[in-house]
C-alpha cells in the first residue's frame, strides 16, 4: 500500500514536472523564433552605423549569426542548460547575472504588491457586509478597475514625488529600498485589488444567502466569528484562484510601472534590450520570465489540496 | 436566545465604519512617521556635499571599449581621460599627454605626464593601490581600440597602420603603435594626417590601466569596476544610480572638485524628472525638447518661477540634424536642390526646438574649428529659387519615401519638411521604423530620403569630410552613395595641406560638395540644462563634457 502510494506520488511529481518542462520548451522556441526571424540586423545595431560590412560580417561569423537556424538553436538550448544565457551583443556584459538581478527587483515589486492586494482584499472581506462602506469600497474598486496603469502611474510617481522622501532607489536591500517599492506597488495593485474585491464581495454575498449561514445563524452563531471560520474557509479556493489568475498581470504591469517609477527591474532592463535589440539580452529576459511566471503559477497550483483536501487531482 | 442579525443592521455597519477608520488612523501614523524626518533640501542652508544629476537612461557599461552613446560621456567622462582633449574654444589641448612632435604628420610621438596617478582600485592588487600612467597602458588602451571587441575602431582603423588588420583578427599587435620609452608613445599612420590629434580628442578614446584587459576583470570591468584619472572616481554602480567620488589625487590641482560626490540617478520619465529637480531630489538635468513648453516661456526664456529656483546653462555640441539623400534613388541635382532651397530651417527651429538650435547649410557644425558659415542662415530659404530648381528637374510628382525613426525629433522634422515640400508640390511620404532598423536600412542603400542626425566625435572638418564623403567609405559612413572623383582628389589633398591650411581648404571642399546636395543640413541643435541654485560654475564643453569639477556650492 505505501508503495502504491509512493509510486503515485512520483507519478504525480513527474507529471507536473513533465507539464511545467513542456510549457518551459515552448516559450524557449517561441521566443527563439520571434527573435531570430524579426527583420533586423543584430551584428549592425551592435557594431554601429560607423562599421564596415567587414567588420559586421566577422561579427557575425563571431557569434554564430551566420550559421543555420536551428544550429544557432541548439547552441543556444545547450547553452541555456548550463544556465549561460550568453554575452549582451552591446556591451559584452553577462546576460544571466543582469537577467538575475532585475528580476529579483522585479519580484520585490511584485511581492510587495501582493501583500497590498491581499490587506485590501481582507479589507473589502470584512466590509462587505455593511451597507455604506461596502458600497464606497465597491466605488474605489471600480476606480481601481478603470484607471488605466499608465495614467495612475503618472499621477501617484508626480505626487510621489512632491510628498514621498523616498523615491530613491540605493540597491542595497535595506529599508529606504522597501519603502521605495511602496508607490510603484500601489499602482500594480490597483487593478488586482480592485478585481479580488470586487470577487471576494460577491463571495460573500453568495455565502450570506447560502444555507450553511442560515444553518449558522440558526445555531446562534455572530456574524464575526461566522464570517472567519466558515467564509473565508469557503472563500479561500476561489480566491486563490483570482489572485493565481492576477499574477502574470503583476509581471507584464510591472514593465509599464518600473518605467514610470524607474525601478530597475526587468521592465526596464527588456526595454533597453530591444531598443538596442541586443537579441541574447531580450532572449535571456523573456525566457527566464516566463519561465519563473509559469513556475510561479504552477506552485498555486499545488496549494489547493492543501487548502482542501477534497481536492485532489493526483491519479488514484 | 440571540437573534441572529442582518447583514445590512445599523450595528454591522457602525463596526465597518470603526474599521474604515482604523485603518485610516494606521496609515496616517505611517505616513506621519516616515514624512516628519522629510528633508527640504531647497530651502537648507547647508553647504551641500552631494550634486546629484538627473538622467533619462542608465549609463553604458563603463568600458571605454564599447561606450556608444555620447549620453553616456556625462558619467564616462568624469572617471576616464584621453591624452588629449578640447578647451572651451574647441582646440586640441593636452591631457594625459604633455607634448607630442612630428616631423611628417605621419609619424607622431606623444610624450606623456609623469604625474598622472591611476584611480586606487583592486586591479593594483588592493583597493587603496595605485600608480601612473605610462607608455605601457596608452599602447594598450589603443591596441583594444584597435580591436573587434571595440565600438570606436572606425576612428583608428583607416588612420594608424596595422589597426584594420588586428581589427580583422589578421595580427596580434597593432604595428603603427609603439612604446617608445617609459613615457613615450609612437603612432606610425598609413598616410599624413595633419588632423591626427583632432582624432583622438574624442571622448570614447581613453586611456585605462592595462590590468583591465586581464581575464580576472573581464566580468566586472565597466560594471561594478571603472578605473580611470578623472577628477572623480567609481564608488558605486547600480541600475539606478551611479555614484562617484572626488578624486583627491588628481593630477590637475587647478580642478580638483569642489562638491565631493557626484551622483547620476535614472529617473526615465521627464516629467517626473523635472518634479525631482523641483522638488529638490535632483540637482542637474539636462532638459529635453518634449518639456520646452513646461518649462520655457514662447520667447525661449525660462519660466519666472523657475527662474527663480535654476539657473540654465545654454550649451551646443558637435551635433548635425539633417535630411539625407540616397543620390542613386534620387539622382537629380535639381530636384535635391529644389528641396534645399524649399526648407525653411527657421520654421522648423521655432517650431520643435523654441530657437534652441542654430541653422547649418554645411556638415561641420557652428563651433567647431573650421566651421565657415557660407550663407547667411536667413537667405537659406528661397522659395523662388526652389519652384525654378524644380522646373528644370525632371520630377513629376511622383511619391518619394523618406525614413523618420524615434529619437532627436526626427518624425517631427519629417512631417514639417512633408509639409513644406507639399507647398512646393513635391511628394513626401513618410516611413516611420525605428532607429536602428533606420540604420540598416541607409547602409543596404534602401532608403530615398533620411531624416537623421550625427553627434560628431571628431573634432575637426577633414576626418569629418573624408569619412562622409569619400567615395570609398561608401556604404558606410557615406550613406549618401556620394561619388565624385573631384571631391576624392581634394578630401586626398587634406592630408598634405600645410599647417593651418587643411580647415579653410576643408570649408572650400565642402561648398564644392554642398551644391550638389548629397544632405539638406538643417540645424545643430543647443541643449539646456537646468541647475540648482545651490550651485554655481557648471560648464559644458563642445564634446559634451560637462565640467563638474568646477561646480561649487553657492552658499
Amino acid at each position: 500500500m505505501a508503495k502504491e502510494r509512493a509510486i503515485a506520488a512520483l507519478r504525480f511529481i513527474v507529471g507536473r514536472a513533465a507539464y511545467v518542462l513542456t510549457l518551459w520548451v515552448g516559450v524557449i522556441v517561441l521566443a527563439f523564433a520571434l527573435f531570430h526571424l524579426a527583420p533586423t540586423d543584430p551584428a549592425r545595431v551592435a557594431l554601429g552605423a560607423h562599421a564596415t560590412e567587414e567588420q559586421v560580417a566577422n561579427f557575425r561569423t563571431q557569434h554564430g549569426l551566420d550559421q543555420p537556424v536551428p544550429q544557432q538553436f541548439l547552441r543556444y538550448v545547450s547553452g541555456l542548460a548550463r544556465l549561460d544565457l550568453g554575452q549582451s551583443y552591446v556591451d559584452r556584459r553577462p546576460v544571466a547575472p543582469e537577467v538575475a538581478s532585475r528580476l529579483g527587483v522585479t519580484l520585490q515589486l511584485a511581492a510587495t504588491a501582493s501583500v497590498l492586494i491581499l490587506l485590501w482584499t481582507a479589507l473589502s472581506f470584512q466590509l462587505a457586509s455593511s451597507r455604506v462602506a461596502g458600497r464606497a469600497l465597491r466605488s474605489v474598486e471600480f476606480l481601481f478597475l478603470s484607471l488605466p496603469t499608465l495614467f495612475s502611474g503618472v499621477i501617484i510617481a508626480l505626487a510621489t514625488v512632491q510628498f514621498y522622501p523616498f523615491t530613491r532607489f540605493a540597491a542595497t536591500g535595506g529599508a529606504s529600498d522597501l519603502l521605495f517599492f511602496l508607490p510603484p506597488a500601489v499602482v500594480l495593485a490597483l487593478y488586482p485589488a480592485g478585481a479580488l474585491g470586487r470577487i471576494v464581495q460577491q463571495q460573500h454575498a453568495v455565502l450570506m444567502r447560502s444555507d450553511m449561514v442560515r444553518a449558522a445563524r440558526a445555531r446562534g452563531l455572530a456574524d464575526s466569528g461566522l464570517r472567519w471560520r466558515y467564509l473565508v474557509r469557503n472563500s479561500a479556493i476561489p480566491m486563490t484562484a483570482a489572485f493565481a489568475n492576477q499574477l502574470p498581470l503583476l509581471i507584464t504591469s510591472s514593465f509599464i510601472v518600473e518605467i514610470i517609477f524607474s525601478v530597475p527591474g526587468i521592465g526596464v532592463g527588456l526595454l533597453n534590450a530591444v531598443m538596442q535589440r541586443d537579441l541574447p539580452m531580450v532572449e535571456g529576459i523573456v525566457v527566464t520570465t516566463s519561465m519563473v511566471t509559469i513556475l510561479i503559477t504552477r506552485l498555486f497550483d499545488m496549494l489547493y489540496p492543501l487548502i482542501d483536501p477534497r481536492i485532489d487531482d493526483r491519479p488514484s | 436566545m440571540r437573534q441572529p442579525r442582518s447583514d445590512n443592521t445599523p450595528h454591522n455597519g457602525g463596526r465597518a465604519l470603526w474599521w474604515l477608520l482604523a485603518v485610516a488612523a494606521v496609515v496616517g501614523l505611517v505616513a506621519y512617521l516616515v514624512l516628519r524626518d522629510r528633508p527640504v533640501p531647497v530651502a537648507s542652508t547647508v553647504a551641500p556635499a552631494e550634486l546629484v544629476v538627473g538622467i533619462d537612461t542608465e549609463p553604458e557599461r563603463l568600458d571605454p571599449l564599447t561606450i556608444k552613446s555620447p549620453r553616456t560621456f556625462i558619467v564616462s567622462w568624469q572617471i576616464y581621460e584621453g591624452l588629449f582633449g578640447l578647451d572651451d574654444r574647441g582646440q586640441i589641448t593636452p591631457v594625459i599627454a604633455e607634448s607630442w612632435a612630428t616631423d611628417d604628420n605621419q609619424t607622431w610621438r606623444v610624450v606623456l605626464r609623469k604625474d598622472v596617478p591611476f584611480h586606487p582600485s583592486v586591479l593594483f592588487g588592493s583597493p587603496t593601490a595605485t600608480r601612473a600612467v605610462d607608455s605601457a597602458d596608452v599602447v594598450a588602451s589603443y591596441t583594444a581600440f584597435c580591436s573587434a571587441a571595440s565600438y570606436s575602431a572606425f576612428l583608428l582603423a583607416d588612420s594608424i597602420r596595422g589597426c584594420a588588420e588586428h581589427n580583422q583578427g589578421k595580427a596580434a599587435g597593432v604595428e603603427g603603435i609603439a612604446a617608445i620609452d617609459g613615457h613615450t608613445v609612437e603612432f606610425r599612420l598609413l598616410k599624413p594626417e595633419p588632423f591626427f590629434l583632432n582624432r583622438l580628442t574624442a571622448a570614447l578614446l581613453a586611456v585605462f590601466p592595462r590590468e583591465a584587459l586581464e581575464t580576472s576583470h573581464r566580468d566586472s570591468w565597466g560594471l561594478t569596476l571603472a578605473v580611470g584619472t578623472g577628477p572623480y572616481r567609481l564608488v558605486k554602480r547600480s541600475e539606478s544610480e551611479v555614484v562617484l567620488e572626488a578624486n583627491d589625487n588628481y593630477w590637475d590641482v587647478t580642478r580638483r572638485p569642489q562638491v565631493r560626490k557626484l551622483a547620476f540617478r535614472v529617473i526615465k520619465s521627464d516629467p517626473i524628472r523635472l518634479a525631482e529637480l523641483q522638488k529638490g531630489g535632483i540637482d542637474v538635468m539636462v532638459l529635453p525638447p518634449s518639456l520646452y513648453p513646461s518649462v520655457l516661456e514662447s520667447a525661449g526664456r525660462l519660466r519666472s518661477e523657475l527662474a527663480n529656483q535654476f539657473t540654465s546653462v545654454n550649451f551646443s555640441t558637435f551635433n548635425t540634424h539633417m535630411i539625407g539623400f540616397n543620390l542613386t534613388h534620387v539622382p537629380d541635382v535639381h530636384l535635391r536642390r529644389a528641396m534645399n532651397f524649399g526648407v525653411n530651417r527657421q520654421d522648423i527651429v521655432q517650431k520643435l526646438l523654441y530657437g534652441y538650435a542654430d541653422i547649418t547649410s554645411g556638415t561641420v557644425p557652428p563651433g567647431m574649428n573650421g566651421f565657415v558659415p557660407k550663407t547667411d542662415p536667413a537667405t537659406l530659404y528661397n522659395p523662388e529659387a526652389a519652384r525654378q530648381e524644380l522646373a528644370q528637374s525632371s520630377y513629376k510628382g511622383e511619391p518619394l519615401e523618406m525614413l523618420v525613426h524615434e529619437l532627436a525629433n526626427s518624425e517631427q522634422v519629417g512631417q514639417l519638411f512633408q509639409s513644406q515640400m507639399k507647398e512646393l508640390g513635391i511628394n513626401i511620404q513618410l516611413t516611420k521604423v525605428d532607429f536602428n532598423s533606420a540604420i540598416g536600412r541607409m547602409v543596404k542603400g534602401d532608403a530615398p530620403l533620411f531624416s537623421m542626425f550625427f553627434d560628431y566625435v571628431l573634432s575637426s572638418p577633414e576626418p569629418i569630410l573624408l569619412n562622409l564623403f569619400a567615395s570609398s567609405k561608401r556604404p558606410v559612413p557615406n550613406f549618401f552613395q556620394f561619388s565624385d572623383p573631384a571631391v576624392d582628389a581634394g578630401l586626398e589633398a587634406l592630408r598634405l595641406a600645410p599647417a593651418g591650411r587643411g580647415v579653410a581648404q576643408s570649408a572650400e571642399l565642402e561648398q564644392q560638395i554642398m551644391e550638389q546636395v548629397p544632405a539638406i543640413f538643417l540645424y545643430r541643435q543647443r541643449e539646456l540644462a537646468l541647475v540648482s541654485k545651490r550651485f554655481t560654475g557648471l560648464t559644458v564643453n563642445p564634446h559634451g563634457y560637462f565640467e563638474f569639477w568646477a561646480v561649487v556650492p553657492a552658499n
